[in-house]
């Protein structure tokens, strides 16, 4: 049995030889054979801009929504893009911002200008009672948004934007939360989710001109990003409409 | 062995005499050896091969939602528990590693074992959560430091398997606890560490041992000749097997250390089965015995595991305990005689029970939800590398609000069959619950057994949906402020239509009676049919096929207008989906199960990111919901008032079919959104309306956990308006004044003054009769307000 081991060893020159033959695969699993689903993928989480047409196209269920356009640019440093105004959104979301409005404003909202023929609103209704502040922002979100924040910097948007979808699961309805994820992608260059996300924080952001006019801008650079310029134009208007009161009310 | 001593005895001859050896017998040793090293390189070449590559093929791995712990979840000390009891931790009097916990009535202690997440790891730490009745208080550190936020690891909910059913979790050498190598390397082979591959001594001992006992009772395999056996050969018992599996042996042995051969051996060994899933290796071993990683194991459950090597089946602990207990106890003392344990832990651990679980549940705990999530895998994934390459899924489903929508249907429903003397098991139906604005299914249950792995009436199970279309068409108009607003008025009249063939369609309302005109809030409120159909005329069917398609509905619709009272059949799943863009405002989203799929290292490949679309303003939407708040306050619905009054404003929609053979609901607050079907398989009448089955089975699932009322935070263009009895707007401080939000300021209604009391000052002209015609007086508003 030794001498027979002994034998083999001695034919460990041709083993050696062999082991430099690429192998066959036996029926077993063998990895190689794997898709390499990195390389399908184009990146990892590069979600593209959605198809325009919304009303044609039958949206699938399964899988989530893949979309077409796989041109996306780089990720540009977190912070200004570079035909901005001015800084966008430095501003961490303190308690304070995110305090709701006080409950008895008598202040009218209505900001679509009035046609001359239309008479002005009175009397206009109190929101009804609410139990919950609009954003409640938990330190545990705090702490999420800060981290989304440094993700960003540091260039991994996919992370910041995985660490803001954690955040909005524990409030889904905080306006600022979708507000930075309107950011991010608008620093994706992903024109369309970044309208739709800043319209989404619009749809919560209730009386907060500060909120209101960062949104605004947002989708106004968006708008002009995919050749709409009227509608660029009156989104920038607003979003000056909303800077200006937001500036009266701070001077009040 | 016979073939081993010809060879033997072959070479000895030709070592012997030399000389006189024929020139044929020459070649012919030379053919052989040639034919020998050809065998062996052809032997190495698979050795090496299987070695190089995947090993395994792994099953995907799929996980629950990790839980994330920070002061203020509405989390109850009950419910962390249950969490913590799912993912196996140990209740202690003292915590001394992970995956212990420590409970008082008002907190838990608890060790975490950390988690390697795509997005950062999660480190394992002492923690500790305090609790009032309703919430988690706070959470902080062993140095009592405020944490404000941590991920708890998540719970594997489902695998998918590879075809031929082995399942394992990979460990690495250097994970292992040293106690289980010891036991392994004295129990099956204790010169593992000096023999280079085959031990000629433990075969002669085995051989002796069988020659005296007259048949085969000890084998001579060494861990690596055990290791080959398992990995290339086939179970036969035949000598040439044998020559085989030492060739290999010492093939291994040559390529490979020790270290690598004893890792490979953990994890390919067989150690038990589960109906038809086999379980290979410690790691795996742990779970499916003792439900915890190998890592927590104590020594006397490791020897447990070492003893099933030798006969998973013979040996089983949950079968034998008898034999799985002596078993253990003799590994213990041979470890104890090798000095490799201390005599009196020894002892100590003697004593222990064997400390097994019970039998995990082989099946999927969640097979609809799986089911959804497999669907959705298959678009990205091939079907053979969800089997094999160890994907490690990640999902959303809450396992909490699972099991509290399992336990509401089937309770519920037999609850109704006894109320009503219905036979047993006669009445079906299905849940799905979603995140609110982010459209991740939370729950999914396609049946009343749960368990059962069949028929997924979420999916598959499509009906008609009844007065579950309505808010589509209500908001169809609503889109067009211009033209409608809540007040609206629609004529409830008895309508014929005429359809295709001749034939006419004549709709009536739920409880029979026309109720003249009514404002459009209290149509849909009350549901309506005829004043719907009134309405839905008005718009045209085309543009509310379209408004169904544009929220998600992903069916064909029919043409006829038996369309406006909810003549289509969907899933439960195209309803949740439809609603979905209701209860996020006009943004859809399309539901999801799947968050992140990773390797089987952990890299990540696909993160299935929220993606919104705004598909209808927020304006119309706002209305349409604060509509479907009325449903829950004082319409078909309002139940709901009553039994969630906590919980109020939040939305809802009854939906009934035809003979009572579908009852609907569908409910949501500003985070979670839930669906219910109840009917028969047979689609017989199962005498239920909307409001008195699938609504009962919706309040017994969110009782349990209520959720977040819905905002009326009104968005940018919506403004409220007082409005009082007669459908005028009016100043706070009247009588009967209720709020309306309006998006267009020229449809508000014209104003009316009151005097100090509050009583309406002045009643505007109108017509008094009921008869249909004109616009509806103030009397009968009156009554509608």
């Amino acid at each position: 049995m030794q001498r027979f081991a002994r034998v083999c060893v001695g034919l460990l020159p041709v083993f050696m030889l062999s082991a430099c033959v690429s192998y066959p695969s036996d029926g077993y699993y063998d990895s190689r054979r794997a898709r390499d689903y990195t390389g399908l993928d184009d990146g990892y989480n590069r979600p593209r801009e959605a198809p325009p047409s919304r009303h044609t196209k039958r949206r699938p269920v399964v899988p989530p929504p893949t979309y077409e356009e796989p041109t996306v640019n780089p990720l540009p440093e977190y912070g200004e893009p570079s035909h901005a105004p001015e800084p966008l959104d430095t501003k961490p979301p303190t308690e304070a911002d995110n305090q709701t409005a006080p409950e008895s404003t008598t202040e009218p909202h209505v900001f679509e200008p009035l046609a001359a023929n239309e008479s002005p609103p009175v009397a206009t209704a109190t929101p009804p009672k609410q139990r919950k502040p609009r954003a409640v922002t938990s330190p545990g979100v705090l702490a999420l948004i800060q981290q989304a924040q440094a993700q960003a910097k540091a260039g991994d948007a996919d992370k910041a934007v995985a660490t803001l979808e954690r955040a909005l699961r524990i409030e889904p309805q905080n306006p600022w939360i979708w507000h930075r994820l309107a950011v991010i992608r608008l620093q994706q260059e992903q024109w369309q989710q970044t309208i739709d996300l800043a319209s989404k924080s619009n749809s919560f952001s209730g009386d907060d001109p500060d909120l209101l006019y960062r949104n605004w801008r947002v989708i106004g650079m968006a708008l002009e990003k995919v050749g709409d310029s009227a509608g660029a134009e009156r989104a920038m208007l607003r979003s000056q409409q909303y800077r200006e009161r937001a500036t009266s009310s701070q001077t009040l | 062995m016979p073939p081993k001593k010809t060879t033997q005895r072959n070479s000895q001859r030709s070592l012997a005499k030399p000389r006189t050896l024929p020139s044929y017998l020459i070649h012919i040793i030379i053919i052989l050896t040639i034919g020998l090293a050809g065998w062996v390189v052809w032997l190495d070449y698979n050795v090496q091969a299987k070695f190089a590559g995947a090993r395994w093929a792994l099953p995907a791995r799929v996980y629950a939602r990790p839980l994330e712990l920070y002061a203020g979840i509405k989390l109850r000390r009950s419910d962390l528990l249950t969490e913590l009891d799912s993912l196996g931790y140990q209740s202690v009097p003292t915590l001394t590693g992970p995956g212990q916990y420590q409970a008082s009535a008002t907190s838990v202690n608890f060790i975490t074992r950390g988690f390697a997440f795509w997005d950062g790891a999660e480190p394992s730490r002492v923690l500790r959560a305090s609790f009032n009745n309703q919430q988690l208080t706070a959470i902080s550190d062993s140095q009592h430091q405020t944490i404000p936020l941590i991920r708890v690891e998540p719970q594997e909910i489902a695998k998918i398997y590879p075809q031929h059913h082995q399942d394992r979790i990979l460990v690495k050498i250097r994970e292992v606890p040293k106690m289980l190598i010891k036991a392994l390397v004295v129990t099956e082979d204790r010169s593992f560490y000096q023999h280079f591959g085959v031990d000629p001594k433990a075969i002669a001992r085995a051989v002796i041992t069988n020659i005296r006992a007259g048949s085969i009772r000890q084998g001579g395999s060494t861990l690596t000749q055990q290791l080959v056996k398992n990995f290339f050969l086939s179970h036969e018992r035949t000598a040439w097997r044998k020559i085989n599996e030492a060739i290999m042996a010492l093939l291994l042995e040559f390529h490979y250390s020790k270290d690598e051969i004893l890792e490979a051996y953990l994890n390919e060994i067989y150690l038990g089965q589960d109906n038809e899933r086999a379980i290979h290796g410690f790691g795996l071993a742990a779970q499916f015995y003792f439900g915890r990683p190998l890592q927590e194991l104590a020594p006397h459950h490791l020897a447990l595991l070492v003893g099933l090597a030798r006969g998973a089946s013979y040996y089983d602990p949950r079968r034998h305990p008898d034999r799985a207990l002596q078993r253990r106890n003799r590994i213990l003392a041979t470890l104890v005689s090798l000095a490799a344990l201390s005599e009196a832990d020894g002892q100590r651990y003697a004593k222990e029970p064997l400390g097994v679980t019970p039998q995990p549940q082989s099946l999927s705990r969640f097979p609809a939800f799986m089911d959804l999530v497999h669907r959705q895998l298959v678009h990205d994934y091939r079907e053979e590398d969800l089997r094999s390459i160890g994907l490690q899924i990640f999902t959303s489903l809450d396992p909490s609000a699972q099991f509290t929508a399992e336990h509401a249907l089937s309770q519920r429903l037999a609850g109704l069959e006894k109320q009503r003397g219905l036979p047993a098991d006669t009445l079906e139906g299905s849940v799905v619950v979603t995140a609110a604005d982010t459209g991740e299914v939370l729950a999914l249950v396609g049946g009343r057994n749960p368990h059962y792995a069949g028929f997924n009436r979420v999916l598959d199970a499509k009906r008609p949906i009844g007065s579950l279309v309505k808010p589509a068409i209500y908001l169809t108009a609503l889109a067009d402020p211009k033209q409608y607003h809540m007040l609206t008025p629609l004529k409830d009249m008895p309508i014929r239509m005429k359809i295709k063939n001749g034939k006419s369609w004549n709709p009536a309302n739920y409880d029979g009676k026309p109720h003249g005109w009514v404002p459009m809030y209290s149509a849909l409120a009350h549901s309506y049919n005829l004043a719907t159909v009134d309405l839905g005329m008005q718009i045209g069917i085309d543009r509310i096929q379209k408004m169904l398609h544009t929220l998600g509905v992903e069916e064909t619709l029919p043409e006829y207008p038996s369309i406006l009272l909810g003549s289509l059949d969907l899933a439960p799943l195209s309803v949740a989906q439809m609603y979905q863009t209701f209860a996020s405002g006009g943004f859809y989203t399309a539901l999801k199960t799947i968050r992140e799929v990773l390797t089987a290292d952990g890299k990540p490949l696909k993160r299935y990111g929220l993606a919104v679309e705004q598909v209808v303003n927020s304006g119309p939407v706002f209305l349409l919901n604060y509509m479907l708040t009325k449903v829950t306050s004082m319409g078909t619905a309002r139940a709901l008032a009553t039994n969630l009054p906590s919980a109020m404003p939040l939305a809802g929609k009854t939906g009934t079919t035809n003979d009572l053979r579908d009852s609907w609901f569908v409910g949501f607050g500003s985070d979670r959104l839930g669906v219910v079907w109840v009917g028969r398989d047979d689609n017989q009448p199962a005498g239920f309306s909307g409001a008195n089955g699938a609504m009962q089975v919706w309040l017994d699932m969110m009782r349990e956990r209520p959720p977040a009322p819905i905002s009326l935070n009104a968005p940018e263009g919506v403004s409220w308006y007082w409005i009082n009895t007669v459908g005028k707007r009016t100043d706070q401080d009247c009588v009967g004044v209720t709020r309306f939000p309006f998006i267009n300021v020229s449809s508000v209604p014209e104003y009316q003054a009151c005097d100090q009391s509050g009583n309406i000052l002045e009643a505007p002209a109108g017509g008094t009769s009921n008869d249909g015609v004109g616009k509806p007086s103030p009397q009968q508003l009156q009554e509608l307000f």
